[in-house]
């Protein structure tokens, strides 16, 4: 047996899984782009504090000196700051690092091509972090102007606990949910309501399809203001309606023929039968009576034979040819 | 009383007209359509029996030419259209009285004497002039009581006098209402009626109801006055 879906569930289905399927793209897409922004964010302070210190370190023979920001300074000296930073030789060796690494940075930026690349690294402190990495000379300086020793080449990475903004994303992330299960409740409610709205002139054309009799097959189905959808459908089943009104007027109208022609002839015999039973009587009488009650009969036959042939006729059961007489007989 | 019968069924044409005449009526009676509305506006009928559907003219067509010539002939349709829009269409063309077929050849007769009467202005079937009774119903004159032996067409004279009381009837229309197209009498015989219509009405004594108005015609009333 065929499990028949109603078209408000069909309806009611699809668009409220689109709404949903919507709603999740829009969301998604509106916290990726705040997560790339916030991302980028960090990058570009990242990037900038690696352009700053390029600046700020001087190589004066074997001396290299960093000239750094009160700020900055702050950030290598506190333990618990989220920025950090760490200066090595290219051979590995820990120039200078922020107080609270415990252990290494990333080896990032080691190259032309990786260098000023963020990556997502993981903390000393086991926290998750963007990092950046890049190889530079210091400023080469003396008191002459010249640097008597080779230059030096110096790997500096630096990183940034990532947990405030992961934090903020995280509560993007609720948001979000939320804001989506909201429109997803608002988007079935309104969903409900507007294919109810839509449906309800086919409501009227059912109601109004199961109030019609047989005898009042001839009335039109009227649906106020239908959408233009529904327009050919009523167009379609009044005109049904009315050819069923005028096959039932057929046949009423076949019906009563049948009766008028059928009353003629028993007229004819209920009057004789009633005159001769109030009449003398012989054989003779009696006689010419069932003479005339057989004629009626046999007339009755011949209507009934015709009335046959009309329905056979009306039916398309029966078929006749049409043809030229010719009144010479030929 | 003489009543037109239009109808195109033969075997019904001749069981009504049969027992029409033999109730004592003067019976013209026709299937043609077109015959049988020229009967209808030239002769001076008490009842025209009508079928509605004919060969020629329609029956309702027949009864506008009838009511067009300003007759006041009772008109029954009798026929097998039984819709009421049918029935209003008819009684509103003129008809007095619908009958729809097949129906009982007592029921047309009562129909058919309930409209003679109405047009002579009588509503009961039994007529009264003095101690004479004439039953329009069961077709039986009295006379103190005493059943007169009378023919059918005996009777239907008494009728025709009774139901015009006090009124001259001229030989002319006594001939007109007993007398059909195929009866062949001679002008006397209504003299003759009237003869035995007295002599059986006065056997038993009783005043003469039964007067003659030379070169007018006939009445009947009572000289007495009383009822």
């Amino acid at each position: 047996m065929l499990r028949q879906t109603s078209i408000r569930t069909r309806l009611l289905t699809a668009i409220f899984a689109g709404s949903i399927l919507v709603i999740f793209i829009g969301a998604s897409v509106t916290y990726a782009l705040v997560k790339q922004y916030l991302y980028a964010e960090v990058d570009h302070f990242l990037r900038d504090k690696l352009a700053y210190q390029q600046i700020a370190a001087v190589q004066n023979g074997e001396r290299i000196s960093f000239r750094l920001s009160e700020p900055v300074l702050e950030s290598l000296r506190n333990p618990e700051h989220p920025d950090f930073f760490q200066f090595r030789f290219m051979d590995g060796r820990d120039i200078y690092s922020s107080a609270g690494l415990q252990e290494s940075l990333p080896l990032v930026g080691r190259t032309t091509e990786d260098a000023f690349k963020a990556y997502d690294c993981s903390l000393p402190n086991g926290r998750r972090g963007r990092c950046m990495g890049m190889v530079f000379i210091p400023e080469q300086f003396n008191e002459d102007g010249i640097n008597p020793s080779a230059p030096v080449r110096i790997h500096l990475v630096v990183a940034r606990d990532r947990a405030e903004i992961d934090s903020g994303l995280m509560r993007l992330r609720q948001l979000l949910a939320l804001m989506g299960v909201a429109m997803a409740m608002f988007s079935l409610l309104a969903t409900t309501l507007i294919v109810r709205n839509a449906l309800k002139p086919m409501g009227e054309i059912s109601s109004q399809i199961e109030s019609t009799t047989v005898s009042a097959a001839s009335s039109k189905i009227f649906v106020h203001n239908p959408p233009s959808e529904v327009v050919p459908v009523i167009d379609r089943l009044n005109q049904l309606l009315s050819r069923v009104s005028s096959a039932i007027e057929n046949e009423r109208q076949f019906t009563a023929n049948a009766a008028h022609e059928l009353r003629n002839p028993l007229a004819g015999l209920k009057t004789q039968l009633e005159l001769a039973l109030s009449s003398e009587r012989n054989a003779e009488t009696d006689e010419a009576v069932m003479s005339r009650a057989l004629i009626i009969q046999e007339q009755m036959e011949v209507v009934v034979s015709n009335l046959l042939m009309l329905a056979r006729l009306d039916s398309g059961s029966d078929e006749f040819e049409i043809g030229v007489l010719d009144p010479a007989g030929h | 009383m003489r009543i037109l019968v239009v109808e195109d069924n033969v075997p019904l044409r001749e069981a009504v007209s049969e027992r029409l005449r033999r109730d004592g009526f003067a019976v013209d009676d026709t299937g043609d359509g077109t015959e049988g509305a020229w009967l209808a506006v030239e002769n001076p009928y008490s009842l025209i029996i009508l079928d509605l559907t004919l060969p020629g003219i329609d029956g309702l067509e027949i009864l506008r030419k009838i009511r067009q010539a300003k007759k006041e002939t009772a008109v029954l349709v009798a026929t097998a259209r039984d819709a009421v829009s049918d029935r209003v269409i008819g009684l509103d063309a003129g008809a007095d009285d619908y009958i729809i077929k097949p129906y009982s050849l007592d029921e047309l007769m009562a129909r058919a004497r309930t409209q003679m009467r109405r047009l002579h202005g009588q509503s009961d079937p039994i007529i009264r002039v003095a101690d004479l009774e004439v039953d329009t119903k069961s077709r039986v004159a009295r006379r103190a009581g005493v059943i007169l032996e009378l023919t059918a067409k005996e009777f239907g004279l008494l009728e025709l006098l009774a139901l015009r009381e006090g009124q001259v009837v001229r030989r002319a229309d006594i001939w007109e209402q007993l007398y059909d197209f195929a009866e062949e009498t001679d002008s006397n015989v209504i003299d003759v009626f009237i003869n035995r219509l007295r002599k059986k009405s006065e056997a038993f004594g009783g005043e003469r109801l039964i007067h003659t108005r030379r070169g007018l015609g006939y009445l009947l009333y009572d000289p007495t006055g009383s009822r």
